[in-house]
């Protein structure tokens, strides 16, 4: 099995250790956390992950900024980036489609099911 | 559906027993407040029925005392008294509904129905499940308009699996939900009502797997659809904004209905770790209310409120609470900035807020029980079960470092965490030597890996052989239920310490000891960690070239090999093990990322004794490699003695 490098970008330290381990354990994933966006930003750069889970509402920089600062970095703009997000009205869902983002996972999500759904929305095989 | 009647008058309890048990309950009785609380502490229930006179706790403390613990199951208040005041005292105390004596049976069990019914659903009283539904008024079960010729135990069984219908239920589950603990049958009982059960859906013309066997765990209804989906607790929009707060208090079965998510040892853990930040998310909204009260309120608070209440929408979910997560939500739209937010919006904001933390609380170990300690020691942790304050000092003054200590006055056998080393359990603690060796079952069941030791006083001999007789079946009592040592007290600190240390070296001297070879050095990490959890001692090993000489020198008690690896796969390494005959009878458990009707005819012509199918699931792994260690004795329970070396050397 492969072993893919996840980031996740999310205030929230509870979703941050549930998505860690689940990602761990479940998929063997490796996983990179980050708090804020700005972090986000600085760890995708570095890090080089095969896709970013983002987190939208975020206090400071949301998500969709940090979207687009992604987008606008040479270094991350192949990145695949999928959205966690509470809000996911077919409206919105076509608006972050246009944006490029790959795919949304729907808040609150079920923590077993997490890297089943990352990994069909990106192809890969678990 | 199990009840708690908790009567002093003995007839009246004779004649609910009856009446309950007649309707296929199982029913078990108290006959004080104490006796009750007791029970409730040590069992589950589904619903309490609680008389408001009781000798040494009555019936509204002990309302009381179940709610400020956290538990949330309906109770049914039963009393001679008919005025409003002692109906409103009862409903405040916690009880969900009130039944004036002498009570008509027939009304009696409707409002036992309706409090159940609350549960899972509370509009539909039928249960279904496709085409299977289940009409607990008239106690008929139909497949496909068929009717079905249940007995009252399969008929229990599945009320149980349909009104917790995503919800796995271990054969001791299933034993606690319907059997009272004096008449618990064996497991093979539950297995032969399954199978019982089963036949006749088939007849009807059910599929076979309706009641899914999931193999090592448990039973559960198969679900149609096999992703697994939070069970939706969806807000009719036609509704009120906040459900009404009666309907809605059913934390408990939201809980129990668990989603897999919530047997998750580690989301517990994540969610202890987290729970004073999460107090503080529903504190900020509390903040809101109080700034609209004094009309103060100011943008940024309520801006950091409704962060906090979109947060708490996504965090609580994912732990579990879908009704939390919903009412999150429903707060959150009314904190919106371009929403009108007045000082009549308080009563609402009000109640959804203490909803909130109902929920939160629900999930929430209660504060006696939890063992508040920093798990970062290195020393062996152990756990003492005493009310005896000396005891627990005398042993942390003679203990010099060897252990850490961590007392508790009671146990609650679900919520042991971090797991300890070794327990020492005082069963005078108990008001019952029945209460403490329950506990003692309990633990040797759900913990057979850690060994506990029972101390109990010595009572002045009145009648030296009644009391020698009295103390031998106290000793066989306690042996049969896997106790490694019985103490009598007094015995100084210094020797229960020593006698401690002694079984703990017993039992690290049998420590089952694993071998895994997987390619994934992830995933090896990720599995080694979680067996070392479970005391188990772990050799990884990631390039497969190396097999022979790790296994020689590791002496695995159990090997897991990955199915599919560069250089010699399982398959492969499976063989050449199975040609050996010192490793002849070896147990190999495979991991593969193949559907198990693909791998299972592979793994098991090569010689495997079971498989599990990757994504690894942390509680199906650890349940097949203890049950497989199980069955070579080494984690044995059965005689409490653990065999010295591996079956297969022998």
């Amino acid at each position: 099995m492969s072993s893919k490098r996840i980031l996740v970008v999310d205030n929230e330290s509870s979703i941050q250790e549930v998505a860690q381990i689940c990602l761990e354990t479940v998929a063997g994933w490796e996983v990179t956390i980050a708090s804020s966006g700005l972090e986000g930003i600085a760890a995708a750069e570095r890090e080089q992950p095969d896709a970013i889970l983002l987190d939208v509402m975020m206090p400071d920089m949301d998500g969709l900024a940090t979207f687009s600062k992604l987008q606008a970095n040479p270094a991350t703009r192949s990145i695949p980036v999928i959205l966690l997000t509470a809000k996911v009205q077919t409206t919105d869902r076509q608006n972050y489609t246009e944006l490029g983002i790959r795919s949304t996972i729907a808040k609150p999500f079920s923590p077993l099911e997490l890297a089943q759904q990352i990994a069909t929305t990106l192809g890969w095989k678990l | 559906m199990k009840i708690l009647v908790i009567e002093d008058d003995l007839l009246v309890a004779e004649a609910l027993r009856i009446t309950l048990a007649n309707r296929t309950y199982a029913v078990e009785v108290a006959h004080d407040g104490q006796s009750g609380l007791d029970c409730i502490e040590a069992f589950d229930y589904d619903l309490l029925l609680l008389d408001v006179i009781l000798p040494n706790l009555d019936g509204i403390s002990v309302c009381r005392h179940v709610r400020s613990r956290g538990y949330m199951m309906p109770i049914l208040l039963l009393t001679s008294k008919d005025s409003k005041h002692d109906r409103a005292i009862g409903l405040d105390a916690g009880a969900d509904d009130y039944v004036v004596k002498p009570f008509d049976p027939e009304e009696l069990l409707a409002r036992i129905r309706a409090l159940l019914r609350r549960g899972n659903d509370r509009i539909q009283s039928v249960l279904t499940w496709e085409k299977l539904t289940l009409d607990p008024r008239n106690y008929e079960v139909t497949y496909q308009h068929q009717l079905l010729n249940l007995t009252p135990k399969e008929y229990s069984l599945l009320e149980l699996f349909l009104r917790h219908n995503r919800q796995l239920f271990s054969c001791g589950a299933i034993l606690e939900h319907l059997w009272t603990y004096e008449d618990a049958p064996s497991q093979e009982a539950v297995r032969t009502h399954i199978k019982g059960l089963r036949h006749k859906l088939k007849a009807a013309g059910a599929p076979t797997n309706l009641v899914e066997t999931v193999y090592g765990i448990g039973y559960r209804l198969k679900p149609n659809d096999p992703i697994f989906t939070q069970p939706s607790i969806a807000a009719d929009p036609q509704s009120e904004v906040f459900p009404p707060a009666q309907a809605n208090e059913l934390t408990t079965t939201s809980l129990k209905t668990s989603t897999t998510a919530n047997s998750l040892q580690f989301l517990t853990d994540i969610w202890n770790r987290h729970y004073a930040q999460i107090l503080d998310r529903v504190a900020s909204i509390d903040l809101v209310i109080s700034r609209l009260e004094d009309r103060s309120l100011t943008t940024e608070i309520r801006h950091q409120a409704w962060q906090s209440a979109h947060t708490l929408a996504g965090t609580l979910g994912t732990f579990g609470l879908s009704l939390g997560s919903q009412i999150a939500k429903q707060i959150e739209s009314r904190l919106e900035a371009n929403s009108e937010l007045t000082p009549t919006q308080i009563p609402e904001l009000q109640s959804g807020v203490k909803l909130l933390r109902q929920q939160i609380a629900s999930k929430t170990a209660p504060v006696e029980t939890t063992i508040a300690t920093p798990p970062k020691s290195l020393s062996p942790q152990l756990l003492v079960v005493t009310r005896e304050p000396n005891l627990a000092s005398s042993l942390r003054s003679a203990n010099q470092g060897k252990f850490e200590i961590v007392s508790t006055t009671e146990l609650v056998t679900s919520q042991l965490s971090p797991t300890p080393q070794s327990i020492v359990l005082d069963l005078d603690c108990f008001p019952q030597i029945a209460d403490g060796l329950a506990v003692l079952s309990e633990l040797d069941r759900d913990y057979p890996q850690i060994p506990a030791i029972v101390l109990s006083q010595a009572n002045p001999p009145d009648n030296i052989t009644a009391e020698g007789a009295r103390r031998l079946l106290q000793r066989i009592e306690v042996a049969s239920r896997g106790a490694r040592l019985f103490l009598a007290k007094p015995l100084p600190a210094g020797q229960i310490l020593l006698a401690v240390d002694r079984v703990l070296q017993q039992a690290r001297a049998s420590q089952a000891r694993v071998t895994i070879v997987d390619d994934d050095r992830l995933l090896l990490d990720s599995v080694s960690t979680l067996l070392s959890r479970q005391g188990m001692t772990v050799t990884t090993l990631s390039d497969p070239s190396q097999f022979w000489e790790t296994l020689e020198t590791s002496t695995p008690d159990l090997l897991i090999l990955d199915l599919d690896m560069p250089t010699h796969d399982g398959i492969e390494l499976c063989r050449a093990v199975r040609t050996d005959p010192q490793w002849a009878s070896l147990p190999i458990l495979f991991l593969t990322a193949h559907s198990a009707s693909i791998a299972s005819d592979r793994v098991f012509a090569a010689g495997a004794d079971d498989f599990v199918t990757k994504p690894v699931i942390d509680s199906t792994l650890v349940t097949r490699i203890v049950n497989r260690l199980e069955r070579i004795g080494l984690v044995g329970k059965a005689s409490g003695s653990i065999s010295s070396s591996p079956s297969y050397m022998k």
